[in-house]
């Protein structure tokens, strides 16, 4: 389980300082799908980006269950959460890189995938990473990731050799390779046009279904969001709406 | 950072230009000596003797009247307690009333009449400028270089002094020379004591005479006054030489250099001064070095301008962008950048020489000692155009800033309206690799058909030229082939360090100039120190075996050494010397023991059979030539030449049988031996000798006891090695100081291309931050990329290194001074190189990688979306 506990962010814009997220708390079931709708602007990404560990909040917590995150030592923690829960958001820069490496995978909405190396080395990538720390790479797992994803014929080629499409599902295969608990992406079919968005988004929520994967999904389309376990309307870095 | 590269290449190329005119000036003043007809001189013989005014007195009195004496002195100036200008003056005294006289003497004019079509040619300017008052005479921009330091220059009155210590001693200026030859003399003793102010106990102010000026290029950075000022100023100084002026030319002058001869004191020898062509050969192969250094320096630099140029488009991108939508056209942007680079260029170029001008004072002290000891000539000051150097430093940025704008503006336009796709650009650089290697193959053997072919310097280091851009193709050719087989070695456990790699390649097309910069550093870098170490073990290897003997005690005296050495049971080991004319340049003849010890201690460089070689030289039948006299002559072994007898004068015929190293002599020499001597005749400067302590300590008493300081002149093996050993490595200093200067220039081109590509290599580093790779991670990984790009370059850059060390060695060392020495590759020298070239680059190019990563991350990571 992820709870978003009052969080607030504000951000300077020259001399104005503009609260991006204000007291918003929430809860995400471990193993669902979660989508975040919104005006630009709303809050969305920021949200995206405090989950990741790639920010911090002005104040508030998010608490992450033991069971999401069974990588990461909650002992120095364990008196502040007798409920074996940790706090992101006093992760020291080190833990929030173990955290980003071995928790939760990301989906942009730019591919982003490596140009120089082959797809099958783009897809091995976030595994091969987490065996420098020990973890086994379950092979299997990953041939049924890209069986699944469609991209098979594609593995020997270099990423731009590829459609637009076919990139992201690369991008997907990428994420989910080292069996992340906790799947944030980024408006993933921002760049795609509605046939493939609607395939890749299909692929995106049925994947992390079957492995269940927490996944939070940023997205602008209600078609896409639709496909979720659950839907959360956010204005002015506030929750207005919850659906499913 | 590209007004910045442009002041670094205008502000190297005028210091160098301002060092070669200066060099060039000394130069001319040193070879023409202000007065024409000048041929020979008489000086003291010796570093203790002394020339004075009573031998200059009594030489006129015996019918010399064609001697001219000459005082000289160097001095700081000063104009109302305080230096106008930090490098010192120097001061010339000339005796005008004798010189004068002899313009108008019968004799001399007959000869000028004869010999000569332009009179006023005929005792420089100093015939044209009587010092009917008390003058001081200068180039105009010395003047002007003096007023710029003295606020209240008023050049009527005598405005400029000099400083001298009091010393309270006689003023001896009103000695033989005045009594004997300045008679007619109108300058007023009086007027002097009145001039001369004590500002301070021991410390004595002592006006200049009003100075004019006069446009002749031989002035250089003399001030030229009458003798008897010159005295007034230095009252304690000697005389430095007596010129012998006179038109004369061949039997006759020859009777007359004889006579003189003959009639001079002992203390006193008289020397030519024609150095001839000697002189001419080192002058232009250091201006061809200087001018080396220059360009080497400037193309460096427009690497940088080149990058900068890059970084500025890419900056300005959006705005292209823009204004190419509201239509305007390609020719007016490019035209409106030209014009902002001629701006900039035009204000660099102006601050470059502002700063060069100072910074070619500044240097040159340390400049000095090297430069002087290789090629003597003097740096620093010069009287150079500033219009003639602002328009050659102009000219010369505006041309490299627009070439190199021209390319990435091009590159950067095609991309605002062109994409290649995938096949394009693969067969795109196939096409590239092929041209990069065609090329490689076509420098490569123009370089080599230039170096067994060309005799001329300039054309020998255009050979070189050719030779690294060879290597700059041939490494443009072949690094993604290099990258792929480094890759291949990396196992794949390590991921990060493959995709770094493999990332490598593609920064290899993206940082071509930055990488041809640095390769072209590493090059010179392997090459010159590859030189440098082979000359240094040359050295020391032939100074260890050359050093025979035990001490050597160096003495010009006439204390007869040999018996007070027997004396103390020493056998010393007497060398003679004759300096004499052979075919117009100076040839030395030195003697040579033929002991076994001898024997062994001499290196050669070609000797057919030592044994029979040693016989005939033994029998007086041979010599030995150094290298610089075979080169020079085209001859080997086996070869017969004529040179004058070192006892009877007379041509005699001798064979040459070995060919000698004989480093860093600018000379030609022969060595013959011993008995073929004459002690009366030859000069004899030093002995050699093996003893025991004991025997050793009376001879040094001995030697004390005749008044010789054997603390100074007195040196053992070692010492001598130490002081050849720190007068090498001071000589290297600037070669050192080059290299430094050109890796630094390299790695901040590379430093360039680091800022220029951050933002296309952001986004891949962010999501290698996603991933959970730490910052430190990233940011060695960044630094690894580039350290595969310098170590792939460096790899390259070492064979070119060893061919340019053989170049230099071989052909251009041979060419400029005519010696020549092994080439020792000595692989700790080049891992040292690799060392420290890596150590450099790799430290700034750190710079703005650590800058970058200290970003918060968020403010990256946007960079992904």
């Amino acid at each position: 389980m992820l709870q978003i506990v009052n969080i607030s962010k504000t951000f300077e814009d020259g001399t104005a300082q503009q609260k991006i997220l204000d007291q918003l708390s929430f809860t995400i079931e471990a193993g669902k799908s979660v989508s975040i709708q919104g005006a630009s602007g709303s809050g969305k990404s920021t949200l995206l980006h405090l989950l990741a560990a790639l920010d911090k909040p002005d104040e508030g917590k998010i608490l992450l269950s033991a069971a999401l995150n069974p990588n990461i030592n909650t002992d120095k923690t364990s008196d502040q959460n007798p409920a074996k829960t940790i706090d992101i958001t006093t992760f020291t820069e080190s833990q929030a890189d173990h955290y980003r490496m071995s928790t939760i995978g990301i989906v942009f909405q730019k591919y982003n995938l490596i140009d120089v190396v082959s797809v099958l080395d783009n897809i091995y990538l976030p595994d091969k990473l987490n065996a420098i720390n020990g973890r086994q790479i379950d092979k299997s797992y990953i041939n049924h990731l890209i069986e699944g994803l469609g991209v098979s014929r594609h593995i020997d080629k270099l990423p731009n050799q590829l459609s637009g499409g076919e990139q992201q599902r690369v991008a997907i295969a990428r994420a989910l390779a080292h069996k992340p608990q906790l799947l944030l992406a980024d408006e993933p079919t921002g760049n795609l046009d509605n046939h493939n968005s609607d395939i890749v988004s299909r692929l995106l929520i049925d994947t992390c279904a079957k492995l269940k994967t927490t996944l939070v999904l940023v997205t602008h389309s209600d078609k896409v969001a639709q496909l979720t376990h659950r839907q959360v309307f956010l204005t002015q870095g506030r929750l207005v709406t919850e659906a499913g | 950072m590209l007004f910045a590269s442009l002041l670094i290449a205008a502000c190297g190329l005028s210091t160098v230009l301002i060092i070669n005119a200066s060099a060039k000036q000394s130069y001319t003043t040193n070879s023409t000596f202000l007065i024409s007809n000048v041929k020979y001189q008489v000086i003291p013989k010796t570093s203790q003797a002394t020339l004075n005014k009573s031998d200059y007195a009594n030489l006129r009195k015996l019918g010399f009247d064609q001697l001219i004496a000459l005082a000289q002195s160097s001095t700081h100036i000063y104009a109302e307690q305080k230096r106008v200008f930090d490098r010192r003056i120097d001061i010339t005294g000339i005796d005008t009333i004798a010189l004068l006289s002899l313009i108008s003497n019968r004799t001399y004019d007959k000869a000028t009449v004869t010999n000569q079509t332009n009179k006023t040619d005929q005792s420089g300017i100093l015939a044209t400028n009587p010092f009917s008052s008390p003058v001081g005479i200068v180039h105009p921009s010395l003047l002007t270089q003096l007023s710029n330091g003295a606020p209240n220059f008023d050049n009527d009155s005598e405005y400029f002094s000099i400083i001298v210590a009091d010393t309270n001693t006689q003023d001896n200026s009103d000695d033989n020379l005045n009594k004997n030859n300045r008679a007619n003399n109108n300058v007023d003793n009086n007027t002097f004591k009145r001039r001369d102010n004590n500002k301070t106990s021991g410390i004595k102010t002592r006006s200049l005479p009003k100075l004019v000026t006069f446009e002749d290029p031989s002035l250089g950075n003399d001030l030229v006054m009458d003798i008897g000022e010159f005295y007034r100023l230095f009252p304690n100084n000697h005389l430095s030489s007596l010129l012998l002026v006179s038109a004369m030319e061949g039997p006759a002058l020859e009777e007359l250099v004889d006579a003189l001869r003959l009639a001079l004191p002992a203390h006193l020898k008289l020397v030519s001064l024609n150095q001839g062509m000697q002189q001419g050969e080192l002058t232009n192969s250091f201006h061809m070095n200087l001018l080396a250094m220059a360009l080497l320096m400037f193309v460096v630099c427009l690497f940088i301008v080149i990058n900068a140029v890059n970084l500025l488009l890419n900056a300005r991108m959006p705005w292209f962008k823009i204004c190419r939508q509201l239509g305007l056209s390609r020719n007016v942007i490019f035209i409106g950048q030209i014009i902002e680079m001629v701006s900039i260029t035009f204000v660099a170029s102006c601050v470059g020489i502002y700063l060069s001008i100072h910074l070619s004072n500044l240097v040159a002290p340390t400049v000095q000692a090297t430069l002087e000891g290789l090629y003597g000539v003097e740096v620093g000051f010069g009287n150079t155009s500033l219009l003639s150097l602002f328009l050659q430093v102009f000219g010369i940025s505006v041309c490299g800033s627009i070439a190199a704008t021209v390319a990435p503006f091009n590159a950067s336009n095609q991309a605002l309206h062109s994409t290649h796709s995938y096949d394009n650009l693969a067969a795109n650089q196939k096409k590239w690799r092929r041209n990069f290697w065609l090329l490689s193959i076509l420098f490569l053997l123009v370089s080599l058909a230039i170096l067994s072919m060309a005799t001329a310097l300039w054309l020998l280091l255009v050979a070189t030229a050719t030779l690294i851009l060879s290597g700059c193709s041939l490494l443009l050719a072949n690094y993604p082939r290099a990258i792929d087989a480094v890759y291949r070695l990396i196992p794949p456990a390590f991921v990060m360090l493959r995709i770094s790699t493999k990332q490598s390649s593609a920064l290899s097309g993206k940082t071509k100039v930055a990488c041809c910069a640095f390769f072209i550093a590493a090059t010179s870098n392997i090459g010159m120190n590859l030189m440098v170490d082979s000359f240094r073990g040359a050295t020391i290897s032939w100074l260890e075996s050359r050093l025979a003997t035990d001490y050597y005690l160096y003495y010009e005296g006439n204390i007869d050494i040999t018996s007070i050495a027997r004396d103390k049971k020493i056998e010393v080991f007497q060398r003679f010397e004759n300096n004499l004319n052979y075919n117009g340049s100076p040839l030395q003849q030195h003697s040579y023991p033929t002991t076994q010890q001898f024997k062994d201690a001499l290196v050669f460089y070609k000797i057919e059979d030592s044994d029979t070689a040693w016989k005939t030289f033994s029998d007086s039948n041979g010599v030995f030539v150094n290298q610089q006299f075979a080169f020079e002559y085209n001859l080997g072994i086996n070869d017969t030449i004529s040179v004058p007898h070192p006892s009877t004068q007379q041509l005699t015929n001798y064979v040459i049988q070995g060919i000698i190293y004989d480093f860093g002599n600018p000379y030609r020499q022969i060595l013959l031996p011993l008995s073929q001597f004459n002690s009366a005749i030859s000069k004899s400067t030093i002995y050699t000798f093996n003893a025991d302590e004991k025997n050793l300590r009376q001879f040094k008493i001995a030697l004390n006891k005749q008044g010789i300081d054997t603390e100074k002149s007195l040196l053992n093996t070692q010492q001598l090695l130490a002081i050849s050993t720190q007068a090498f490595d001071r000589t290297f200093i600037i070669t050192d100081g080059l290299n430094i200067v050109t890796l630094l220039v390299a790695a901040l081109s590379l430093a360039c291309a680091v800022v220029v590509l951050m933002d296309t290599a952001r986004p891949q580093n962010m999501l290698l931050r996603s991933f959970g790779v730490s910052a430190i991670k990233t940011q060695l990984l960044a630094l690894f990329q580039y350290f595969i790009l310098c170590l792939i370059a460096l790899l390259f850059a070492t064979p070119f290194g060893i061919l340019l060390s053989w170049g230099l060695i071989y052909e251009i060392n041979l060419q400029a001074f005519q010696w020549t020495y092994p080439l020792q590759i000595n692989a700790l020298k080049i891992l040292q190189v690799y060392a420290v070239s890596l150590s450099i680059v790799l430290l700034i190019i750190a710079i703005p990688i650590i800058k970058a990563s200290k970003r918060p991350l968020i403010e990256d990571i946007r960079w992904l979306n």
